[in-house]
């Protein structure tokens, strides 16, 4: 018997979007991110350009960790879960029109889905008791790697994953950035358990 | 006893004399020939150098790269091929084709255009690299030489065909067949090397004099084509190594400069890799609490 009360429903209807996008690839020029639509004003793409793929494996990571990180902290904190998928998916998108002007189309859940594991291990931090700290610091510490892997090493540089489509590092940082941002927020309010 | 050891002296230095002018005229006889056609990387580039230079500067790559290949044509009124089987322009098209089809998929790279071989002037060097850029909208260029040097008689003959690094040698021998494919790769606006890549092929046969040149039409095609799958082989390895120098090079050493080209596309990806970390870390959790 599933506690509907405790079931991940954001989590579980986003990535269903994300799913469903795939299905139907025809929905893609409507609501991908693409810097020259944004700026003529279609701003729903800067929440809807993140449940956009550029094929079955970047997909396909790209949502098992979405889901799983997502439905984990929306139950066990389900506000701070819905504070952030109101808010990641338009900072990003903002980041990378600030920060990336090249970047004429994008596409990919993994800024959600790197924000959504920091914002559980700091969450699961936070809450203590039976949880192991030193496996949220390493997940943590994870996540960080991979950051200064990508920034540093130039790692991305000839990352293969889609011909044509290359990796951009900026929306993992921003993802983990609103994150923080977020858990630090909701800190101040009582969670609603 | 001097006028001895002097007439002694000059008729050892007539019969070796003798025996060297026998020796070339048995080199380069009816019986034993070697027919050789060949291109230069070397001489097309540098058409009036002896030494190739050696450009400092760091290549700005602008990614996804717009990438041309070619064969370079041999110099004016020189070792075009003589004597021996033709290295057609369909041959030439065809080898061409199949090295560009293994680097299509590359994603770093936007396209590989095939320029035509009117576009090349024998000696044209950087100049006529920098038209055809300018017509075919290129940023770098893969310019592939050849040399192919059949021997149709026992000797000793031995090649040493001048490549962008050094001279390379073989020996030749009854009915081989050498061929030797080189690629360059540079990066057209600053004249620099990117990486370099040799694919040879040895073809050794015997045949008879009624059907020897059919015999070695047959394996000149057979030489280019094992040429240009070793050369292909090989140009993988190199790109492998240059990606690596480009990635690992420390900042005052920088081997290229890389770039992104305006309106470019971009994914956030996770991978294989992180997923699975995290689910070992899922994992251990697991554990650690069962335990509690």
């Amino acid at each position: 018997m599933i506690d509907r009360s405790r079931f991940p429903w954001a989590t579980a209807a986003l990535a269903g979007a994300a799913a469903l996008l795939m299905l139907v690839p025809a929905a893609g020029p409507a609501l991908g991110y693409d810097r020259a639509a944004i700026f003529s004003g279609q701003l729903w793409r800067l929440w809807t350009g993140h449940f956009l793929h550029f094929g079955a494996a970047h997909f396909g990571w790209n949502a098992a960790v979405f889901t799983v990180a997502g439905a984990w902290v929306e139950t066990v904190a389900p506000g701070r879960a819905r504070w952030f998928y109101g808010l990641a998916p338009a900072i990003v998108s903002a980041v990378l029109l600030g920060f990336e002007p090249a970047l004429a189309l994008f596409g990919g859940l993994s800024g959600l889905a790197t924000g959504l594991v920091v914002l559980l291990a700091l969450d699961r931090l936070k809450a203590g008791g039976r949880e192991p700290r030193g496996v949220w610091l390493a997940v943590l510490g994870l996540v960080a790697a991979k950051q200064i892997l990508e920034w540093v090493a130039g790692a991305e540089l000839f990352v293969v994953f889609e011909a044509g489509v290359r990796p951009v590092p900026l929306a993992h940082l921003a993802g983990a950035l609103t994150a923080v941002g977020v858990f630090f927020v909701t800190q101040r309010r009582p969670q609603k358990r | 006893m001097l006028n001895q050891r002097t007439s002694i002296l000059v008729a050892g230095l007539l019969g070796a004399g003798l025996a060297l002018s026998l020796a070339g005229c048995a080199t380069w006889g009816p019986g034993s020939r070697k027919s050789e056609k060949s291109s230069s990387v070397v001489d097309f580039l540098y058409p009036k150098q002896a030494e190739p230079l050696i450009t400092p500067g760091v290549p700005v790559l602008r990614l996804p790269l717009r990438v041309g290949i070619a064969f370079v044509p041999p110099p004016a009124g020189g070792r075009g091929g003589y004597g021996g089987v033709e290295f057609s322009e369909a041959q030439k098209s065809d080898l061409l084709n199949r090295v560009a089809a293994e680097f299509r998929a590359n994603e770093f790279i936007q396209s590989i255009d095939v320029i035509p071989t009117t576009y090349l002037r024998p000696g044209g060097g950087f100049e006529n690299l920098d038209q055809v850029r300018a017509l075919l909208g290129l940023d770098v260029v893969v310019l592939l030489a050849f040399d192919q040097v059949q021997f149709t008689d026992q000797n000793k003959l031995s090649l040493a065909y001048w490549t962008i690094v050094g001279a390379y040698l073989f020996r030749g021998n009854k009915n081989d067949t050498h061929t030797l494919l080189e690629a360059v790769v540079y990066d057209i606006a600053s004249r620099k090397l990117l990486f370099r890549a040799p694919g040879a092929s040895n073809i050794s046969a015997s045949s008879t004099v009624v059907e020897v040149r059919d015999r070695l039409r047959r394996d000149s095609a057979v030489g280019f084509n094992e040429a240009n799958k070793d050369l292909i082989k090989n140009l993988q390895a190199e790109l492998a190594a240059f990606k690596e120098r480009v990635k690992n090079a420390p900042p005052e050493a920088q081997v290229a400069r890389i770039e992104h080209r305006p309106g470019y596309k971009g994914g956030g990806a996770l991978g294989p890799g992180f997923a699975g970390a995290l689910a070992l870390l899922g994992l251990v959790r697991w554990l650690h609490r069962r335990r509690q």
